[in-house]
């Protein structure tokens, strides 16, 4: 029934002389007042916050998995940045130590070419006389560290969902109450002012004229409240009331208290999620804060390990170079030695021919006459003569 | 083995040796044996036929029961050969031989010596090595002579083990090993 036909109606009403279901008179405007006025209260106090509530729960839940999906990215980047890194300080440690390891093979060629040439001239001269291994990265990790809601480093939203909530709920039910107050408190003091001092007297006449006055005078004035007939619709409401809480109670409740574990269940998820991303994300900050260190250490370390095998390699070869002229050295000592023996050997064997070969043709039978006397002199004298 | 060998000559010599000395005849039973012992080393066809494991050992000793009459009529050397020839020992005959020998000059007090020098020598001049060599051994001497003429000059004498060398050759040899040194 709209508006219109309400106003369309508000002419006096037809009589009829039995008892009316429905009353349509000048109170629906009073009701319909109330009604918006109570739309009005519900929507500020209740609705309103009820879908602020519900949309910073549900932003906080995705708000956590979002920073959390954020962080982890960021995390990866930051990774992958200080891998890279890495690896070109490796590649610059790397060129570092090859070209240490290069001019160590220089140098190492260098003093085998100059031993090996001072052997082979050694030995020339002795066969020749015989004789015989970032700083915009940690300002803008820094500035990711600047505290920020929801964050890391930054302290959790202070629970709208749990304070709020509640606020807004107690405002509501007070705001029910009153319209609910004010709903039934009006028209019953309009009966009782009716009753006590107002329009009509105390009637004593029979109980049917009486209610066809009344239903005449009243036709004009305003319309009352039967305390016994709200008594019983208060009564009515009670019951429904009751039955409603009695056979649904349970279910909104555990259906309340399973959306509010699922929410907690969310919202812990979501938390953890972030807090592991989180702390992913410091890990890689905190890796990325001693970078440079880490960095540098690197290429310290490289260019040391580059200079001491570069050390390593030029002791070895100064040594290999000093083994190499000590075995010349004894070489030459030996090959002067065996011509020496040889030259020895040669010249005795030479003077041995021809003395032999002057004896031969020297030794006749005197001769041979004394070298018997003088092995028998030998034999007599010596008793310990020599026996092969 | 062949110091083994030697062993096993001298215990062999050893027995045969005894024999004689008992039979009174030690020096003809070792005149024989040395007999034997030349004809054996100087018979190839001897050496190949007693030495062939192909030969059965009655026809070795068909052989042998041949050949002994001609050198060793004694029954003791014949035995002895026999002996040899079924124990696989014919080899050492010639170890038993020169064994033997020493027992007997042992036996005789004298020993044998080897003489060798660049040009024969005379009888005066073995005559003067025999007695310097048996005053040296403080034994009879028996000489046996050799030239040599590597040795250019002087005497190189053999008694057993002993080496007596007063060769012009050892000599320069040591003037040798002086100038090496």
């Amino acid at each position: 029934m709209s508006v219109l036909t309400l106003l369309a109606d508000s002419a006096p009403a037809p009589e009829v002389h039995s008892p009316q279901l429905i009353d349509v008179d000048g109170t629906v405007f009073v009701q319909l007042g109330l009604f918006l006025l109570l739309a009005v209260v519900l929507t500020k106090l209740l609705w309103k916050p009820y879908l602020r509530v519900r949309a910073e729960r549900v932003s906080r839940v995705d708000g956590y998995r979002k920073d959390a999906v954020q962080m982890e990215a960021d995390a990866a980047a930051r990774l992958e940045r200080a891998e890279a890194q890495l690896a070109e300080a490796r590649r610059v440690g790397s060129g570092d130590r090859v070209a240490a390891r290069a001019e160590a093979q220089a140098r190492e060629q260098t003093l085998l070419a100059e031993a090996h040439a001072e052997a082979q001239r050694a030995l020339a001269v002795m066969r020749a006389h015989p004789p015989g291994q970032r700083g915009h990265d940690r300002a803008r990790a820094h500035h990711r560290e600047r505290p920020r809601p929801g964050r890391p480093g930054c302290p959790p939203h202070p629970g709208p969902g749990s304070v709020t909530m509640k606020r807004t709920l107690r405002l509501s039910f007070f705001g029910l109450a009153m319209g609910l107050f004010l709903l039934l408190a009006v028209p019953a003091a309009r009966a009782e002012e009716e009753i006590h001092g107002g329009v009509g007297t105390a009637r004593t006449d029979t109980a049917a004229e009486h209610v066809e006055e009344e239903h005449g005078e009243h036709e004009e004035g305003p319309p009352s409240i039967d305390p016994k007939k709200l008594g019983l619709q208060i009564l009515n409401f009670g019951v429904l009331v009751f039955i409603l809480v009695k056979f649904g109670g349970g279910a909104m409740n555990k259906m309340l208290r399973g959306r509010h574990e699922q929410l907690k269940a969310d919202l812990a998820s979501a938390a953890e999620l972030r807090a592991a991303a989180e702390a992913k994300l410091k890990k890689q900050e905190a890796r990325l804060a001693s970078l440079e260190h880490e960095i540098a250490d690197m290429r310290r370390s490289l260019k040391a390990e580059a200079e001491a095998e570069k050390v390593r390699l030029i002791a070895a070869a100064e040594e290999r170079a000093a083994r190499i002229k000590a075995e010349t050295a004894f070489l030459i000592e030996q090959q002067v030695r065996d011509a020496d023996q040889r030259l020895r050997r040669e010249s005795a064997d030479a003077a041995l021919k021809i003395a032999e070969e002057i004896l031969k043709r020297s030794i006749g039978a005197a001769d041979q006459q004394k070298l018997v006397d003088t092995f028998v002199g030998d034999v007599e004298r010596a008793p310990a003569a020599r026996s092969i | 083995m062949a110091a083994l060998g030697g062993s096993v000559a001298r215990r062999y010599a050893k027995a045969l040796f005894e024999i004689g000395v008992a039979e009174g005849n030690y020096e003809k039973l070792g005149q024989e044996l040395e007999d034997l012992a030349r004809a054996y080393e100087g018979s190839s066809d001897l050496r190949l036929a007693l030495e062939n494991p192909v030969v059965k050992p009655s026809e070795k000793t068909a052989i042998l029961k041949a050949v002994l009459p001609r050198v060793a009529p004694s029954p003791s050397v014949e035995r002895f050969a026999q002996l040899l020839l079924e124990r696989g020992r014919i080899t050492i005959l010639r170890g038993a031989a020169r064994a033997y020998r020493e027992l007997a000059d042992a036996r005789a007090g004298q020993v044998r010596a080897t003489v060798t020098s660049a040009t024969p020598l005379g009888p005066a001049e073995l005559d003067r090595v025999r007695r310097a060599l048996e005053a040296r051994t403080s034994r009879k001497v028996l000489i046996q002579t050799a030239v040599d003429p590597a040795l250019i000059g002087g005497v190189v004498a053999r008694v057993g083990d002993l080496v007596l060398d007063g060769s012009v050759r050892t000599q320069l040899e040591e003037m040798r090993h002086r100038l090496l040194n």
